[in-house]
């Protein structure tokens, strides 16, 4: 594993308006070329901590770091480093999906490799002709793939997706989690995720972060986990922690 | 029975919006202020023509003109004062008019032509208009009552064909223009704010849709994580909404304009005074069109759209849907527009603070930068356009910071408490 990590955590604090915690005290790291995943019930801070790494929100304290750049101190570099997938992400619905992808891509790259990306996404998309039509005119599951493509031909160092598969149809979650795993393997690229779905998480992810209440009750690959808390999936090691962790 | 309970859900929306409820106090606050001054200047001016009095200079006392002042002074009810200059009468009334020293040898020709001004201290629809109007009157009881005072003095009815002029002038800030070159002027200085308001308030409108449709599309916060700065982003909405506005315009004001081409003009002119020319020494116009109308319209549009998009692009920006967004936006369009209405009816007088107000809310620039010109005060200009300048680059930085703050994606919750 390289000395840098690809995403450094260090006590990161965050606290909304009206006192709300987002997540306290958490540290963790994301190593180069993996897959990590945060999971957790809604309210425990994934979308809080996916959110603050892509440079959409700040900190209330702590540190963070992507590829060692300091998220707070140079966002835009640290935007240049990353792809960003929110949850329910969606497009403009006055655009068609090819000029979607153009549109996003175009923020990135110019000339020569902004068309070779512009075929990539449109390969990853396996829309086809669909491209061609005005986005509102789309299924959400069309739309997430649209999305994720756009994100994914613009080859990230670290690419951080929320929730990607939620409320997708069993074959599009399929599609979406081939995709993540054939770029993070074929490409190196590093992954972090968050998901409600452990068996999804099983099946991607390298390493597991639990978060409950805005803090990492747990981490590690899923196997150990499993191991170490007698539990025959991850969605027993979340209750057992959470369960010591005096929830 | 369903239709009732999908109507409710309606209602119930808006009414569950704190934003809508704040524009509804807004909105209200807002209008009962602009009808209540538009009202007010309405009232005042027909007040005023009404009581005002008229100051009369005489060149010559003959028998004729003591006649005429007498049954003039009958008619009006005690408003004819004498004053030995124009100036001097202008001065103190805001009406005057001459009689000519040679009027008897002019009502034998049929033609009389007297010379009256009006003095006003504002540019709008209302304020010359008003005082020419009372001028108009005067001349029309002129018209009148002479042909029964030279009867009356010389025993001898006149044919009821003596036509009776006035060569007419404005005097704002005391300068001197012809009333046809200061109406003309006025009425195009006027019109201006109502135009710019539809214009900017359209133009915040588009600018909030474009943010509050990009967070429902689901696809700001992928905007937001790209390795751009935010400022361009900011920029490029308010270029975007400012050029649908510009669109938006030329179709609105060509729907104006291509009945005043295809429909015949008005057959005659209901005022006299246009028939005369200017008095001698009066300017026509006072300022010339392109460096005193147009020139300032355009840089109030052009600051007007970005100081309306930032608005726009900052209220589109705090709210988390596109409802909230719409109900915190109309009263701001609504606001603009209005102003323009008002301001087009009232006008203002020249000061420091009318002028920072009119450049803040750059509605009512191009009338300040284009009456300062007329008054020969271009201070007052020089300080609309500072002040539009300076709100245009604070709204502007303003909507920057808000764009690079976590607000912008959060967005601003307003919470009402309930009532147990």
């Amino acid at each position: 594993m390289s000395s840098v990590h690809a995403v450094e955590v260090s006590n990161l604090t965050k606290i909304y308006s009206g006192g709300v915690v987002g997540v306290r005290e958490l540290s963790f790291n994301v190593y180069p070329g993996e897959i990590y995943a945060l999971i957790g019930p809604n309210g425990s801070g994934k979308t809080t901590t996916l959110r603050i790494i892509a440079t959409l929100i700040k900190p209330t304290r702590g540190a963070l770091r992507v590829f060692g750049v300091d998220v707070a101190r140079e966002p835009l570099k640290a935007r240049s480093l990353l792809a960003y997938l929110p949850e329910e992400a969606g497009a403009y619905r006055d655009l068609t999906g090819l000029d979607f992808i153009r549109f996003m891509l175009s923020l990135r790259f110019t000339g020569r490799r902004l068309e070779e990306a512009v075929s990539e996404a449109i390969e990853i998309s396996s829309l086809e002709g669909g491209l061609k039509r005005p986005v509102r005119t789309y299924s959400k599951g069309m739309k997430r793939l649209l999305a994720l493509s756009a994100v994914l031909a613009s080859r990230p160092r670290l690419l951080i997706l929320d929730e990607p598969t939620a409320g997708l149809d069993v074959e599009r979650s399929l599609q979406v989690r081939d995709l993540v795993k054939r770029y993070n393997r074929e490409l190196g690229v590093t992954v972090l995720l968050s998901s409600h779905n452990m068996l999804e998480v099983e099946y991607l992810a390298h390493r597991v972060g639990m978060l409950y209440r805005g803090r990492l009750i747990g981490e590690g690959s899923p196997g150990e986990l499993k191991k170490k808390l007698t539990a025959s999936n991850l969605e027993e090691v979340f209750v057992k922690l959470k369960t010591t962790s005096g929830g | 029975m369903v239709l009732g309970v999908l109507v409710k859900r309606e209602v119930k929306a808006f009414m569950k919006n704190p934003a809508f409820i704040f524009s509804l106090v807004l909105i209200v606050v807002m209008y009962s202020v602009v009808f209540g001054i538009m009202r007010a200047g309405v009232e005042q001016a027909v007040t005023e023509a009404g009581r005002i009095s008229i100051g009369v200079v005489v060149a010559n006392r003959t028998r004729l003109v003591d006649e005429l002042l007498y049954l003039l002074n009958g008619t009006t009810g005690g408003r004819i004062k004498l004053y030995n200059s124009l100036g001097e009468a202008v001065e103190e009334l805001g009406v005057g008019v001459v009689i000519p020293s040679n009027i008897e040898e002019l009502v034998e020709s049929g033609r009389v032509e007297l010379r009256g001004s009006v003095k006003v201290y504002s540019v709008s629809l209302m304020s010359a208009q008003s005082r020419l109007l009372v001028l108009d009157t005067v001349r029309a009881l002129v018209e009148q009552l002479l042909p029964v005072a030279y009867s009356r003095v010389y025993n001898v009815t006149l044919p009821p064909s003596t036509r009776v002029l006035v060569t007419s002038s404005v005097v704002y800030y005391e300068r001197e223009f012809s009333s046809q070159g200061f109406v003309f002027i006025s009425n195009i200085i006027s019109a201006l704010p109502m135009l710019i308001g539809i214009i900017i308030g359209t133009n915040a409108g588009y600018a909030t849709q474009l943010v509050a449709f990009e967070k429902a599309e689901k696809a700001f916060e992928m905007l937001l994580s790209q390795p751009i700065k935010r400022s361009r982003v900011v920029l490029a909405k308010i270029i975007g909404a400012s050029v649908a506005s510009i669109i938006f315009a030329a179709a609105y004001f060509a729907g104006l304009l291509i009945p005043l081409v295809l429909l015949p003009p008005p057959q005659g002119s209901g005022n006299r005074l246009a028939d005369v020319p200017a008095p001698v020494g009066a300017e026509v116009s006072g300022i010339d069109l392109v460096t005193g109308v147009v020139v300032p319209t355009v840089l109030s549009l052009v600051l007007g759209l970005f100081s309306s998009g930032s608005l726009g692009i900052l209220l589109g920006s705090l709210v988390s849907d596109e409802r909230t967004a719409g109900v915190l936006i109309s009263p701001v369009v609504l606001i603009y527009m209005g102003l323009g209405f008002a301001i087009m009816f009232l006008g203002f007088e020249l000061n420091y603070a009318l002028s920072v107000i009119s450049g803040v809310l750059v509605v009512a620039l191009p009338s300040l930068y284009a009456a300062s010109l007329l008054a020969d005060r271009p201070i007052y200009a020089l300080v609309g356009v500072g002040s539009a300048v300076l709100t245009c680059l604070v709204l502007v930085a303003l909507t920057v910071v808000v764009f690079n703050r976590d607000i912008v994606v959060l967005g601003v919750r307003i919470k009402l408490k309930k009532s147990e």
